[in-house]
């Protein structure tokens, strides 16, 4: 089985219960390999994830191909200086990246 | 991390909202799990990085006092790490911010071996405590 992280889906319960992600336009800052971008993105109308792990968010971008029913893109950015025009988005998501 | 928050702002619309995953300085819990139920777990006394999390809720104070966004609500959780065994946990441990971690990896899998000898094979769980945190911008 391997390496499993929230395999009960408590953080993606807790997310659904604390926010609307119907519709929205979403950046997740620090989104990684997309762990947890993918289990809500379905929700959303389309997610932005970034990351300063080019391996990591490459891994995701990759995935999210085999994913047609998902709109999400994957950059290799920082936090600090997003690549995205002001107003932009519904929610943002800072995954540990503080 | 300021930077950030500033740039969460810039790109975040009118009134929308910001969330924030952040681990919490509280003791880990690892444990040695049969049939997906605990049977030996010890606390692991100290989070040794506690200056991350106190940088991240230094920048955070200071948005709110700047009045980029507003707090509206949080809740703690427990982000659970799965694995086979203490080798893959400590891999798990070292790719993730978890790597200041005290987390006795040779006590875990002995403890795990053991307890695997005549029953089911015993696998490791370790939970660290979060809070989601939910902000609007002002």
């Amino acid at each position: 089985m391997a390496t499993e992280v929230d395999p009960a889906g408590v953080e993606l319960r807790a997310l659904l219960e604390m926010v609307d992600f119907r519709n929205s336009r979403i950046l997740e800052v620090g989104a990684g390999d997309g762990r947890l971008t993918f289990r809500y993105a379905e929700e959303s109308h389309s997610v932005a994830g970034i990351d300063t792990n080019e391996l990591e968010i490459r891994s995701a971008a990759m995935l999210a191909r085999a994913k047609p029913r998902v709109n999400a893109r994957f950059l290799c950015a920082s936090g600090a200086s997003m690549p995205f025009p002001a107003e932009e988005f519904d929610i943002v998501l800072l995954a540990s990246s503080l | 991390m300021v930077d950030a928050l500033r740039e969460a702002r810039r790109v975040l619309k009118p009134r929308e909202v910001l969330i924030n995953l952040q681990p919490i300085t509280m003791p880990l819990i690892v444990e040695v799990m049969i049939a997906a139920r605990p049977v030996w777990a010890k606390e692991v006394p100290s989070y040794s990085a506690p200056e991350d999390v106190a940088a991240a809720e230094a920048a955070v104070q200071q948005a709110l006092t700047s009045e980029w966004f507003a707090f509206e609500k949080s809740l703690p959780y427990h982000l659970d790490i799965c694995c086979d065994n203490a080798a893959d946990l400590r891999a798990y441990a070292q790719s993730r911010k978890l790597s200041e971690a005290e987390i006795p990896y040779e006590e875990l899998e002995e403890r795990r071996l053991a307890l695997s000898a005549d029953r089911e094979t015993a696998r490791l769980r370790c939970r660290r405590p979060w809070s989601l945190s939910v902000y609007r911008k002002k």
